[in-house]
């Protein structure tokens, strides 16, 4: 679509801002005319700030957005820190990253958990997993508990099976190079680098404590969410290639938010250069 | 949550006053996930702004209990949530569907190539098989003109950043439809299939195909833009033209008399006003030979091109859609290049005759309009040197990729898991030694024409010039090392470690002893 070639002195302000990385002059000139700057955002029928958003890097489009909101404190602090994260040991937060960052991008096929042949639980099992926290913060929730599951579940299952992999490569003495393999099948006598569906289901049921045929359903729901999801397993990075995943190791992320949605760029640590201002997939592994 | 500095009121304000006393803050909420990579524009994060006011404020203001705290960090929490998979998803469409990432410097390369004509009955067939409102919303797109988007989206009753998404679940759905189509070739349309079909990212599609991620992003493109030229031809087909419309063996005349001209270009105006004539009476023409002899090439492809519609303004409104972005990541590899790359280089790789002596240099109008690249602005050994000849820093990348991405599938194809030497060959030796360790420059060229779109010629010219530079800056192939055994073998082993581009384009080689 067309955009205007010409713009409000408002809309160039913030246009200018966008592109002039560091200048602080144009951030409190922004920032002073912060309401009349977004009254003016919402009169625009174009967009004719992409190219800049695109020119500019992210740490600095941030700190624009910042700059919008005028004279007021910014929000900050633990608790607003918080709302970006997704811990595993909160069970409310592992409900709301498996709505808002797993089932996000996945196909809806997975989503509905089609055909994974899964057996139904008792009404009464039901009811009771309805009122775990992560149930009740994911809208798939109910659906889950209907195969005695919850967002809770396929972490612990996503868990087991990154341990099982970490537990082969160690076993094998195998470099944080070398990959070790998940092949979606059952193998009579397995290449001793292949983690086959038969060790995954076992490992799944153990520590999900689900019967076999759910567990079963649930490693190869993993396995088949890994394909969009490359750091599903904690600790590695899955890889689809044919009938098989290609796992290596990566630091794990710990924030669900940043691992469920598949390669999000990770936010930067405390004291660490927050962007490399370069090229967001190149030379960069996530 | 006691940090956030906004009025403590135990009252929810109405949707007015809150959108008013909010709308600030959720700025600042958006610029968290900025931070985190998703390129948001201010008016994407204004219309996020609208539909959480749209769609969750009343749910918002009716499950709030003061019994549980402030209100403000309430409804803060409850924007952040609203927002995040809305913003996923755009990172999901920038990242697989739409961003261009290295490919835009070849923008105008892919005019020239060879696009096959879709039988219309064929398109139309399938255009009708997709849902009423997905083509009513692609053919409404081509028809808005120069309409803002905006103003799109409103008539339509959706934001903009819906608008899009639509737009390209619109065209996945068309894709999707035609199939085994002519419009795609095969490898295209198994790219279409994968991305659209099976909604794998880039890199999965490319594992899955045996391609690289470059050339996913490059078939991608290829499928955009002839869906787009499709779809522009039938809208005129539907409008028919202004003219008294010609009859079926004048429409094939014109085509021949356009096939046999070679270089006159001024049979393009006549060749476009007609152009849903002349590809009806190929349709109706089928297999029959309508008589042309011998043709450039080149220069029939850039006539499907215009029959295709591949030069007007509306190609131009899907490119600002898909292609709106990557600008900044090209200057970035132009600067690159030039202060990391460059440097520390001897004369005769930074002179003029190093490549007048290998390649023929492209037309002027051809090099005027490569000056504009992003990558070459950033460099003056590109605009003075290699725009010359056709090529950009983005080339230079694109081939050093084309060729890691080679060097690596071998790899894990003969060797799974191996991390040994990699001998290249010269053009006389097979792919293959006893060692099965050896690849061929050829098969290195072909892989990067492939890549680049560049012709062999200029694949191998770029090739060349890389192995040479590759003797000091050892890291110019991601993931590789190249270096000389004592027998003068060159020779690729895998770093291991990931880095940055100027990182890996300005470490030296080794002082030699």
């Amino acid at each position: 679509m067309a955009t205007e070639a010409r713009i409000s002195p408002l809309a160039e302000l913030l246009r200018s801002a966008l592109l002039n990385p560091g200048d602080l002059q144009l951030l409190a000139s922004l920032r002073s005319s912060a309401g009349s700057v977004l009254d003016e955002l919402e009169r625009l029928d174009d967009d004719p700030f992409l190219d800049a958003v695109e020119a500019s890097n992210p740490e600095w489009v941030a700190t624009v957005y910042e700059a919008l909101v005028g004279e007021q404190e910014l929000p900050h602090g633990e608790l607003i820190d918080a709302l970006f994260e997704a811990r595993c040991t909160e069970d409310r937060e592992i409900g709301l990253a498996f709505d808002q960052a797993l089932c996000v991008s996945l196909p809806a096929a997975l989503k509905r958990w089609e055909g994974f042949e899964l057996v139904e639980n008792s009404s009464g099992d039901r009811a009771r997993l309805l009122q775990e926290p992560s149930a009740r913060a994911s809208e798939h929730g109910e659906n889950l508990v209907r195969f005695g599951m919850t967002p809770k579940t396929v972490l612990i299952a996503t868990e087991a099976m990154a341990g099982l992999a970490d537990r082969f490569s160690r076993r094998l003495r195998l470099s944080d190079r070398d990959p070790v393999w998940m092949v979606n099948r059952f193998e009579d006598e397995a290449d001793q680098r292949h983690i086959d569906m038969k060790l995954m289901s076992n490992e799944v049921a153990l520590a999900a404590e689900l019967p076999q045929p759910n567990a079963a359903a649930l490693a190869r729901w993993c396995f088949e969410a890994a394909r969009y999801k490359p750091r599903l397993f904690n600790g590695f990075r899955a890889s689809c290639n044919g009938g098989e995943l290609e796992l290596t190791r990566r630091p794990p992320v710990q924030n669900l938010y940043d691992r469920w949605a598949s390669e999000f760029a990770a936010r930067p640590s405390a004291g660490v250069e927050p962007y490399c201002g370069f090229h967001r997939d190149m030379g960069r592994d996530i | 949550m006691c940090e956030l500095a906004v009025i403590d009121t135990k009252i929810v304000p109405d949707l007015e006053t809150g959108y008013r006393q909010f709308r600030p803050l959720f700025f600042a909420a958006i610029a968290r996930f900025v931070r985190q990579g998703v390129r948001i524009s201010p008016a994407d994060a204004m219309d996020f702004v609208h539909d959480f006011f749209a769609e969750e404020w009343q749910k918002v203001a009716n499950t709030y209990d003061p019994q549980r705290g402030r209100f403000e960090p309430y409804v803060y929490s409850a924007f952040v949530n609203f927002v995040r998979p809305r913003v996923f998803r755009l990172y999901r469409l920038q990242r697989d569907l739409t961003d261009p990432d290295l490919l835009n410097a070849f923008a105008s390369r892919q005019e020239d190539v060879a696009e096959p004509p879709v039988r219309l009955t064929e398109f139309t067939a399938a255009l009708h098989k997709i849902p009423a409102e997905d083509r009513e919303l692609l053919l409404a797109y081509l028809h808005a003109g120069r309409t803002p988007e905006r103003m799109l989206a409103r008539e339509w009753g959706i934001p903009r950043y819906r608008l899009r998404e639509k737009l390209v679940a619109a065209l996945g759905k068309l894709a999707i439809s035609l199939g085994s189509s002519s419009l795609f070739s095969e490898r295209d349309g198994d790219v279409a299939w994968v991305l659209w079909g099976l909604e794998h990212s880039n890199s999965e599609a490319a594992r899955l195909l045996g391609m690289s991620e470059a050339q996913v992003r490059l078939a991608h493109r290829r499928n955009i833009r002839r869906l787009t030229a499709a779809l522009q031809s039938f809208q005129q087909g539907q409008k028919g033209t202004s003219r008294a419309p010609i009859g079926q063996s004048t429409a094939l005349q014109l085509l021949q008399r356009a096939l046999a001209s070679t270089g006159n270009r001024e049979i393009h105006k006549s060749l476009r006003e007609n152009a849903p004539l002349v590809l009806r009476a190929l349709d109706e023409a089928g297999d029959r030979d309508i008589g042309v002899g011998e043709v450039d090439p080149v220069w029939c492809s850039e006539i499907f091109g215009v029959l295709l519609g591949g030069d007007t303004g509306l190609q131009h409104q899907f490119d600002d859609v898909f292609l709106s972005s990557g600008l900044a990541d090209r200057r970035q590899v132009g600067d690159a290049f030039e202060q990391a790359l460059l440097s520390g280089l001897p004369e005769r790789l930074t002179s003029i005759d190093r490549w007048s002596d290998r390649l023929s240099p492209i037309s002027e109008p051809d090099y005027l309009r490569l000056l504009q690249d992003p990558s070459v602005q950033a460099s003056p050994f590109a605009q003075r040197v290699l725009a010359r000849f056709g090529l950009t820093p983005m080339s230079v990348l694109l081939a050093t990729d084309a060729v890691a991405g080679l060097i690596d599938r071998l790899v894990r194809k003969r060797h799974p898991g191996a991390s040994g030497r990699i001998y290249l060959g010269t053009s006389a030796d097979k792919d293959t030694n006893a060692e099965g360790r050896l690849v061929a420059a050829d098969m290195l060229v072909s892989e990067i024409t492939q890549t680049g779109g560049q012709d062999f010629n200029a694949s191998r010219g770029v090739l060349e010039w890389c192995l040479e530079v590759g003797h000091y800056k050892p890291l110019i192939f991601n993931g590789w090392v190249l270096a000389t055994d004592p027998q003068g073998r060159l020779s690729l082993s895998r770093t291991g470690i990931c880095m940055d581009l100027v990182a890996r384009w300005s470490r030296p080689a080794p002082e030699r002893s």
